[in-house]
């Protein structure tokens, strides 16, 4: 590897992170596109993206202010069905090849922006609405499940300045989402917080605040799960994700410290033009066109 | 849920926390050892990362390989150590449940391994 080729991996594992962690979200779906782009074997940049992607969940999740946002008991429950499915995902994935995993990003990619389009929760100053949120779903009551393994929970809202209590409902069709969240995951190397957060906010009505924190950690232990395969698979490329990761963590550590105070309206068109654009050369490899 | 229980979960998180910056220092201390060993043996031929089978003796030859490949893995391996600690502590809380739940996942990340052999 020459020493430009290092240097640009720790630049793209720094930007990438960077702008992922100021927005909430992992770098994931920006790493996996440019290295399938510069020609890295696909499998080589999934295990690569993977490891990228545990990183920026250990970074982040390793602050007090972060972990104490999180709900542990919610996340170690969904994560029986983010691994599971994540070991799915992996195995899948190695025996695909490039055309059709490219397809699947392009969905991922495409899906991720629209998602980024609609109002940004984060900029909210009742993040969610805990107040409205509250209101709005009164009448959903906290399942069997959610009730009996005690999921609901309390956080310090630093924005309403007092603490917020929430019920969490619909666990089973959470589970079966983070299922499904963990597979993509593992087929294509991404966080998969994409699909988690909004399965906890709009079905399980966690505060968006909490269920940020809670997808951030249950990411590690996903990656995790699909990472050790393409490690014993002999995917995980040792210079490219060292540099890569070299790169991640004082990205993804940054960016979470200027959260607060980042230009999200500016950030989010940026990440959502880098979305379409990575969607597009993802179409070509798709086809078969170099891109 | 009580206060008593949103504190000690509150206790919990702090301690996973830890387990997450301790696994994050080592693991980039690793990586950075070996990025700079490799600058001085540029001849040095780096590809997959090495198996758990090859790691041994490429440690024993003090190659950067090997630094790498434990840099990496310890990556890998911390969300593991958080899901120990906290198995570890749902027991203290005689929280039979999620002791269960935890294990659980503890075994299906086990068996990614041993599928993958």
């Amino acid at each position: 590897m020459l020493l430009l080729e290092a240097v640009g991996l720790m630049l793209l594992g720094l930007a990438a992170s960077f702008i992922g962690s100021m927005l909430g979200i992992g770098g994931g779906l920006i790493i996996l596109p440019v290295l399938a782009v510069f020609g890295v074997p696909i499998h080589d940049a999934i295990g690569a993206s993977l490891v990228a992607v545990i990183t920026t969940s250990t970074v982040t999740g390793s602050t007090e202010a972060r972990a104490e946002l999180t709900n542990i008991r919610l996340a170690m429950l969904l994560e029986i069905a983010t691994t599971s499915g994540a070991i799915i995902g992996a195995v899948i994935s190695l025996m695909l090849g490039l055309k059709v995993l490219a397809a699947f990003m392009f969905v991922v990619l495409v899906a991720s922006a629209i998602r980024m389009m609609r109002p940004d929760p984060g900029s909210v100053i009742h993040p969610s609405g805990a107040h409205a949120h509250n209101k709005d779903r009164e009448h959903e009551r906290e399942d069997t499940l959610a009730r009996r393994l005690r999921l609901s929970g309390t956080y310090y809202d630093e924005s309403l300045g007092r603490q917020v209590i929430y019920r969490v409902t619909k666990t089973p069709f959470g589970l079966a989402l983070s299922a499904f969240a963990g597979a993509v995951s593992g087929l294509l190397g991404i966080g998969g917080g994409v699909i988690k957060v909004p399965a906890m906010t709009g079905v399980m009505c966690v505060p968006i605040k909490v269920a940020s924190a809670t997808s951030n950690l249950m990411i590690g232990v996903t990656a995790c799960a699909s990472a050790s395969i393409f490690y014993m698979h002999g995917n995980i490329d040792a210079l490219l994700t060292a540099m890569l990761m070299l790169g991640v963590v004082p990205g993804s550590a940054l960016g979470m410290r200027l959260a607060s105070r980042a230009p999200r309206v500016f950030l989010r068109r940026l990440f959502i033009v880098m979305l379409l654009a990575a969607a597009v050369l993802m179409l070509f490899r798709a086809f078969g066109v170099v891109g | 849920m009580n206060i008593d229980s949103g504190e000690s979960m509150l206790r919990l998180s702090r301690r996973v926390a830890k387990v997450l910056r301790i696994g994050a220092m080592l693991s980039i201390a690793l990586l950075v050892i070996g990025v700079i060993a490799l600058l001085f043996r540029a001849s040095a031929n780096v590809g997959a990362t090495l198996l758990l089978t090859e790691l041994p003796s490429a440690i024993a030859k003090g190659e950067p390989s090997a630094l790498l490949t434990l840099g990496i893995l310890a990556m890998i391996i911390t969300p593991i150590a958080r899901v120990f600690i906290l198995v570890e502590g749902f027991l203290a809380h005689k929280d039979r449940a999620f002791a269960l739940i935890g294990s659980v996942v503890l075994m299906i990340l086990l068996l990614s391994i041993a599928l993958a052999y």
